[in-house]
């Protein structure tokens, strides 16, 4: 009992003090018409370079429904172990050929849970495909901070909790374009208070495989 | 009219094959984009290749070069470039020292970014290929995959053999030079074809008439592409004489067979003319014969034609002359000339006219007497002598013999044919005949033949004359009761021993000066008045 009354103390504490000494970086970001976007990642480097180190522990998972990557972006610190199940009823032959991470799992079988477990230990961008289903697409993207967050449908990410301080911010999206204007130098976050870090982005024309609705599998271009 | 077909026939020729290679050039749009989807889902495919994918990020460039150039013979292809995001030349296995350069046709990768697959014309080592770009998906491009297909005389004739036209192509670089990139013509005509065409001629819109060798090609030019300032030109071509040449084996023939019916009419027209002019001739000397009066011929003509039937026509013509002939000669010696030909040249019918006539009747007296004594044969002969002088005296003073009755003559003046002086003629006629009769009997004195004697009977009266009896024999002869009176004065001689008698209304109408003499009066039959009748013994 004084146990738990010592948790709940302690906990009063941390949820008081969140309030007090904890804030968000709130971010926005549209494409150049306006429209909201997607999948967009935010990251917030701190300015003094001082980046903790990921928790070897964190597991993230990128499963596979109906053929399908779920989910289609996925933000994680280097370092991060994901693991790679399999919701469908057939197999799957997951691929990348990408700088930061080159790992294929052949055809291997339906399964949940903590399986497939691969580790990504540096930074860049992870492209996933299905070598048995041209269209499935998904991208990892591995940054060096754990202040990271990534748009939801209406666009809007928040990276919650980000210590005060004065941040690098940029954004990141499978097709953005390298002409938009992804970075902000300097962001000022001051204690107490929400800060805002708008963008908008260019979006490229992306060439894949596209499914073709209605079917089982197949593709065409775009 | 051979030149009008001529005429006609290129013209429509002409427009036959501009119209096929305006609809030739529609199948060569289609074919060339068939072939241009099928080298671009080929070359998809290729992309997909996994083992291709790992390794363009992975393998050694040998390995590389070495897969590139394997996916390029599977699907045939002439050459095959692996172009990095960069745009740089991973790998090629046309010119492999070309790696680590820039890709000429940068634009076409931009466009391929864009497109997701691009396919196009382009020129390399002189040579002309078709393109098909398309990226590497892993599942985002990682490279490009560019495959070419060289455009040669053999993928054109592949193509000609489906629009039936010859197929050239030029490109015109943009500096304004005209290459002969590939076609289906023969070397020698290539000669002409390339010193002919300039660029006015490529930017012509309509066909166009290029004389290649011999013979006129009709030529269609269309666009294929135009990239960078160069172009590349198509010209369908197909040739005038080939359109032509089932008409001009046509002509031929029909020249053949004009000049061959042209003989045939010739002998044909010959034998007919030979055919028509010989019977023809044949005939018009038959005709001259009958001209002639030769009844008597036959005329030969073996034809079985008109002029067969003519001649036929003709012999049965000559047969009726000499048949009519011998008729009327013999009705000449039935009858007496003069009804012969009045029975001939008249339509012969039945019934008659009431005409004056001045009969004549004579008998030889005793005749009966006579042949109890003779032979059958001798009174043959002494009649026919007898009848035949008689006839004779008759026939000379205009009369007309009407019938041998026996022994007797029935005589007719004044019928069919009227004189003036009928009268006289009978009268000097029975004078004649007993005149004769004296000479006759001298003759037959010498043949022991008894002498004869003739009583003649002459009356005038107005008879009915003309053709008596059924529809299919019939006489020409007289009735009426100035004949029985003629008759009966011929009876009347024997009672007054006289060898002539009148009557009165002859020896009325009679002109000459006769020796005449009353006899007296005698009743006629069916008149109540007797007539008064005369003995004429001679002349005055």
């Amino acid at each position: 009992m004084k146990r738990l009354a010592f948790t709940v103390v302690i906990l009063y504490y941390l949820l008081l003090g969140g309030v007090g000494y904890c804030q968000d970086l709130i971010s926005e970001v549209k494409d150049n018409d306006g429209n909201m976007v997607e999948y967009a990642v935010i990251t917030a480097i701190p300015r003094s370079g001082e980046v903790k180190k990921a928790d070897k522990e964190i597991i993230s998972v990128i499963d596979q429904v109906d053929k399908t990557f779920i989910d289609f972006v996925t933000p994680i610190m280097v370092g991060t172990t994901l693991s790679f199940p399999n919701s469908d009823k057939i197999r799957h032959h997951v691929y990348s050929l990408s700088e930061a991470k080159k790992f294929e799992i052949p055809l291997y079988p339906p399964g949940k849970g903590k399986v497939n477990p691969v580790t990504f230990d540096k930074p860049g961008v992870v492209v996933l495909g299905c070598n048995i289903h041209d269209w499935m697409k998904a991208y990892i993207y591995i940054v060096e901070t754990p202040f990271f967050a990534k748009t939801d449908k209406g666009g809007k990410a928040i990276i919650k909790n980000i210590p005060a301080g004065e941040y690098k911010v940029e954004v990141w999206h499978p097709h953005i374009k390298k002409s938009s204007a992804s970075v902000k130098e300097t962001v000022v976050i001051s204690k107490g208070s929400d800060m805002k870090a708008d963008f908008a982005i260019e979006l490229k024309k992306v060439l894949s495989v596209r499914r073709a609705p209605g079917s089982l599998g197949g593709g065409v271009y775009p | 009219m051979f030149f009008a077909i001529s005429v006609t026939n290129m013209a429509s020729a002409r427009s036959i094959i501009s119209k096929d290679l305006i609809m030739g050039s529609k199948v060569f749009y289609r074919i060339m984009d068939n072939r241009k989807n099928q080298l671009s889902e080929n070359t998809k495919i290729l992309s997909m290749d996994f083992a291709f994918k790992q390794s363009i990020l992975s393998a050694d460039y040998e390995t590389l070069l070495s897969i590139v150039d394997n996916l390029k013979d599977r699907v045939k292809a002439d050459y095959a470039s692996l172009v990095s995001l960069e745009y740089t030349i991973m790998a090629d296995t046309l010119q492999p020292d070309l790696r680590g350069k820039r890709y000429a046709s940068q634009e076409l990768i931009e466009k391929t970014e864009e497109e997701g697959e691009v396919s196009s014309i382009t020129t390399r080592d002189g040579g002309y290929f078709q393109i098909v770009i398309v990226p590497i998906l892993a599942p985002d491009p990682i490279a490009w995959l560019v495959i070419g297909f060289m455009i040669n005389d053999t993928v054109l004739k592949d193509i000609s053999s489906l629009i039936i036209a010859q197929i050239s192509v030029f490109h015109l670089s943009a500096n304004g030079k005209l290459n002969l990139v590939a076609s289906t013509l023969s070397e020698d005509l290539r000669k002409y074809l390339v010193g002919q065409v300039n660029v006015n001629i490529l930017n012509a819109e309509e066909e166009q008439s290029l004389r290649l060798g011999q013979s006129e090609y009709i030529s269609f030019i269309i666009l294929m592409e135009k990239r960078k300032g160069s172009s590349f030109f198509i010209l369908l071509q197909r040739s005038l004489n080939e359109v032509l040449r089932p008409y001009n084996l046509l002509r031929t023939r029909f020249a053949i067979i004009t000049l061959i019916s042209l003989l045939i009419s010739f002998v044909v027209s010959i034998r007919i003319s030979r055919s028509v002019t010989k019977p023809v001739s044949t005939i018009v000397v038959g005709v001259r014969q009958i001209e002639n009066g030769n009844y008597n011929i036959n005329i030969e003509v073996n034809q079985k034609d008109e002029l067969g039937e003519l001649s036929t026509a003709f012999n049965n013509m000559a047969r009726g002359l000499q048949e009519r002939d011998l008729v009327s000669d013999l009705l000449g010696k039935v009858v007496s000339p003069a009804i012969a030909k009045e029975l001939l040249s008249k339509k012969v019918e039945l019934g008659g006219e009431e005409k004056e006539v001045t009969i004549l009747f004579s008998d030889i007296r005793s005749f009966t007497t006579l042949s109890e004594n003779t032979t059958p044969t001798m009174i043959l002969n002494l009649l026919n002598r007898y009848l035949t002088v008689m006839s004779e005296i008759i026939e000379r003073h205009g009369g007309v013999i009407d019938k041998y009755i026996g022994d007797a003559i029935m005589a007719l003046f004044g019928a069919p044919i009227s004189h003036p002086d009928d009268v006289d003629r009978a009268l000097n006629a029975a004078l004649d005949m007993t005149e004769e009769l004296e000479i006759l009997n001298m003759d037959f004195q010498k043949s022991n033949i008894p002498p004869i004697n003739i009583g003649i009977g002459i009356n005038t009266d107005i008879v009915v004359a003309g053709n008596m009896g059924s529809v299919v024999r019939h006489n020409y002869t007289v009735i009426g009761d100035g004949v029985n009176l003629a008759s009966r004065l011929e009876g009347l001689t024997k009672n007054y021993n006289t060898r002539i008698i009148i009557s009165e209304s002859t020896y009325k109408k009679a002109k000459e000066k006769y020796t005449i003499e009353q006899l007296g009066e005698v009743l006629v039959k069916g008149k109540h008045k007797p007539t008064v009748i005369y003995a004429l013994t001679g002349r005055l």
